[in-house]
């Protein structure tokens, strides 16, 4: 114990504003993620009605914005309504979700430490975040043209004022996330407590390393690019822009997206690999059975990683890079869908001949397995670059993504925060209200998301405004066409049922994407309710084994009242010698199970 | 209720293969919503690299939802057993990593083949006097914000001569014989698709690119016309970014260049000149 000892009394801006203590600024995460959870949802919702309803006025804000279209918003605004969304939900909401609220409240308590290594630090990534969700707020509130370049903001199209707030905002998430890794990586290596080795810790916190890693190294290559695109914007450099009309670049636009999906790609894995993490703590507990596969887990992560820094191409496959190196790249994007099939096999031993209790983040954990199959077995299709040709750019990618991120690493982390919520704030979350917040997401979820592939396969392509303007072109018939087509000859437009069909499973799509925000509210209630109302939790309601159950619920400054020590694995579940079916990391050791132990000596 | 949650997973493969087949068996409500007509000669090999594809993974999708489905359905708690205490199975994990390996080595190794042909082997002729050289393109395909312009090679066959001439929109392409187009950005990203010939690019500005296909007249329904879409992001009139693709037979295809060529000629020559 540092500094817990002989603390000074702090006033209540030091205590709950700039604390120093790992589970209040993980708190602080974890509260400015979900209400950027809700603004992020609430774009999509509003983009959805317009693919539904195209062009016809925009419930709540329409009236305001665009009084004199009727409440219509314009092509420009539903460009800059999912730029938004993803921008908010990758960069505010999942990385610092994961990283930021899970990283930093759970990494200290389960290796048995008292804070991060280094608290200011912790501290600074939690305030830096600030400054980003400003210049976010400015660029989407910038007057003439806001960001509606999409999340990748390729040049020569992403430009102007809002460019340059959204690069300045996305620099701040990054320094924001760099040092946090750097405290993560440093904790998990020199602050683990006796016992604890690297192959004892629990997967979440193998998936936080392993994710810290990668935010490590892919992070610099994306500032770097960030700030050459700012200067390309602001000061007129020519990185990135070509030698055009529009300006005197004598840049190469490929360049930018090279170092943009070089973080970007391992970020889908910085994206999902603590979710995994956790899911397999959650599920092994909940199963009361021993992790399948420990190892081969942890080699699988670490194998996701590696591979991760050499896929990134795949998203190039038709950009007018050198097909060569779309052939070298779909190798080794279709490899990294091994270490990922290796997962789901071991998630499924690990259910299988378990003891199962199916309570709300179990149910949770398993739909993230469930899902997770999908987005993963999606993606092999678009890994194939020949497969690729067709789905590039289509709703393939946007169900495939959405599988993997909402229906995976979301799930996860509603999985995660129904679990460590008794840890967090001492009560637990209601179940009925939790399965039934469940239920109804787990339905309206695939409603939303599953449609999708067909419309990919179909050919329809993403970040279209509405898919009216060609349904009206044939309903407008063959005379226009036979007016235009040179040479006088009566055609007919031949994709005209195509676009029936489109129309109709957008409008199913938006009905389930509103039932699924609207679902949230049952999450809401549970959520703020059980903190003040819940019924109180002692140190260890889930009967788990790792060391964050052994401390008081919520945990004081310090964490432990006593310094644990570590004597097995994190999975000692269902022992054949043990009394209970759970034994924690820091129970005494039995006898005669010299055989069960699968680390070092303690 | 375990058995209640094991049927709502289980549903999941059921249903999501259900869909798959509806869409390509063209069984309502989902008719017309599989691939799009395949009017091209290598569209084919596309086509069943996608159908072989999802035939795997459907079968995966299946045999893993009925094992998490069978998992909760049998083993549903109860505090007079304990779980089966295993730490995991080596042979299992040997087998599970090579099986799918071979698998997902055998998908490239198969695709590769025809990512060849279709992204890196431009088509070649052969020269009066015995050598090969790139085949020229009959089309330079020109986007910009929001529209295709089509400069054609008119009767000479030759892009940059005074015989060109530009269409809005519309591109009229000879059937049945391997053509090549050029393809170039004026201003930002845009994507040139033709869902119909599976032909996908990207136009860089800054950047001259080729794609190359070959129209076949029997996949083709008379009297159609395909359509165009841009499929990169390039700003709010993104979707309205429509061309319209006119197959037409090579002797249909020398009468529109001849018409062309007469109505055009004088204009088109203070086009080519002024670029």
């Amino acid at each position: 114990m540092t500094e817990s000892a002989d603390h000074p009394k702090q006033s209540f801006i030091w205590k709950y504003v700039f604390s120093r203590d790992h589970k209040v600024i993980g708190t602080q995460f974890l509260f400015s993620t979900l209400i950027w959870f809700a603004v992020g949802g609430a774009l999509a919702i509003a983009l959805r009605i317009q693919l539904a309803w195209p062009w016809t006025s925009m419930p709540f804000f329409g009236k305001e914005l665009f009084a004199t279209e009727g409440g219509q918003i314009s092509p420009d605004f539903y460009n800059m309504l999912f730029t938004m969304h993803a921008s908010i939900m990758i960069f505010f909401v999942i990385i610092p979700i994961l990283a930021g609220a899970f990283g930093n409240i759970l990494i200290p308590l389960m290796i048995g430490a008292d804070d991060m290594a280094f608290p200011t630090l912790n501290m600074l990534s939690y305030w830096v975040m600030w400054p980003a969700f400003v210049f976010m707020g400015l660029s989407f509130a910038t007057p003439t043209f806001g960001p509606a370049f999409g999340w990748t903001a390729n040049p020569p199209m992403a430009e102007g004022p809002a460019l340059t707030y959204w690069l300045l905002g996305l620099i701040c998430v990054g320094i924001s996330s760099m040092m946090g890794s750097v405290n993560y990586l440093t904790t998990i290596i020199q602050m683990r407590a006796p016992g604890m080795t690297m192959f004892r810790m629990p997967m979440t916190i193998w998936g936080m390393f392993v994710t810290a890693i990668l935010q490590a190294f892919a992070l610099p290559v994306l500032t770097a690019a960030l700030c050459m695109q700012l200067a390309d914007n602001a000061f007129g450099t020519g990185f990135f822009r070509p030698e055009s009309a529009a300006s005197s670049g004598g840049g190469e636009p490929l360049m930018w997206q090279h170092l943009f999906w070089f973080y970007s790609h391992p970020a889908v894995y910085i994206m999902i690999l603590p979710a995994m993490g956790m899911v397999s703590d959650i599920l092994s507990c909940f199963a009361r059975k021993p992790l399948f596969g420990y190892k081969p887990m942890i080699f699988s992560i670490s194998g996701i990683a590696g591979l991760g820094f050499i896929v990134w191409g795949h998203h190039m496959f038709v950009s007018g890079m050198n097909p060569w190196l779309g052939t070298t790249f779909g190798l080794s994007t279709i490899l990294i869908a091994l270490p990922s099939a290796i997962k789901v096999f071991n998630w499924l031993g690990t259910l299988w001949n378990g003891n199962l209790r199916l309570t709300t983040p179990m149910l949770f954990a398993i739909s993230f397995v469930s899902m997770f199959v999908i987005g993963g077995l999606s993606g092999i299709p678009i890994a194939s670059p020949l497969i690729d040709i067709p789905l590039h750019d289509t709703y393939f990618i946007v169900a495939h993504i959405h599988y993997v991120l909402f229906a995976g690493t979301v799930m996860g982390v509603f999985a995660g925060i129904y679990f460590w919520f008794p840890k967090i704030f001492g009560r637990m979350m209601n179940e009925t209200l939790g399965k039934i917040h469940f239920f109804l997401t787990f339905v309206f979820m695939n409603g939303t998301f599953f449609l999708m592939h067909v419309l990919g396969w179909m050919g329809v392509p993403r970040r279209y405004a509405s898919f009216q303007s060609l349904k009206q072109q044939i309903e407008a018939g063959a005379s226009q066409l036979e007016l235009t087509a040179s040479d006088g000859v009566n055609k007919v437009f031949v994709m005209a049922k195509d676009y029936e069909q489109i129309m109709w499973i957008n409008e199913f799509i938006t009905y389930c994407a509103i039932g699924m925000g609207v679902v949230q509210i049952f999450f809401v209630l549970n959520f703020f309710g059980c903190i003040f109302f819940g019924k109180r939790a002692g140190r260890n309601p889930w009967e788990s084994n790792t060391l964050e159950w052994t401390t008081p619920s919520p945990p004081g400054h310090g964490n432990f009242d006593f310094q644990p020590v570590v004597h097995r694995g994190p999975y000692e579940y269902s022992h054949p010698d043990a009394e209970k079916d759970f034994l924690m990391q820091t129970d005494p050791p039995l006898e005669a199970t010299s055989q069960a132990e699968s680390g070092g000596e303690p | 209720m375990n058995r209640f949650w094991s049927i709502l997973f289980f549903l999941v493969p059921i249903l999501g293969v259900g869909i798959c087949l509806m869409s390509a068996l063209g069984i309502p409500p989902l008719e017309h919503t599989w691939l799009p007509a395949d009017i091209s000669k290598s569209g084919a090999d596309i086509d069943f690299a996608f159908n072989m594809v999802m035939w795997i993974i459907g079968i995966v999708f299946v045999g893993t939802g009925l094992v998490l489905a069978m998992s909760m359905w049998s083993y549903s708690f109860s505090f007079d057993r304990k779980a089966t205490y295993s730490h995991g199975n080596t042979k299992l994990e040997i087998i599970w990593s090579i099986i799918p390996g071979f698998i997902l080595i055998g998908i490239f190794v198969f695709q590769a083949v025809y990512w060849e042909k279709q992204k890196i082997n431009q088509p070649v002729v052969t020269l009066a006097d015995g050598t090969t050289a790139m085949q020229q393109p009959i089309v330079k395909v020109v986007a910009r914000k929001f529209g295709w312009r089509f400069w054609y090679a008119g009767l000479d066959g030759e892009l940059g001569t005074p015989d060109d001439f530009v269409l809005e929109n519309e591109l009229h392409l000879p059937m049945d014989e391997p053509l090549v187009v050029q393809l170039e950005s004026e201003d930002v990203l845009h994507s040139f698709f033709l869902r119909n010939l599976r032909i996908k690019q990207d136009l860089v500005p800054g950047k001259k690119q080729f794609a190359w296909f070959t129209i076949v007249s029997e996949k083709i329904e008379k009297d159609k016309v395909y359509d165009i879409l841009c499929a990169e992001l390039c700003g709010w009139g993104h979707a309205r970014m429509n061309g319209r693709l006119y197959p037409k037979t090579k002797s249909e295809f020398q009468e529109f260049l001849k018409l062309n060529d007469l109505k055009q000629n004088g204009f088109a020559m203070n086009e080519a000149e002024e670029k």
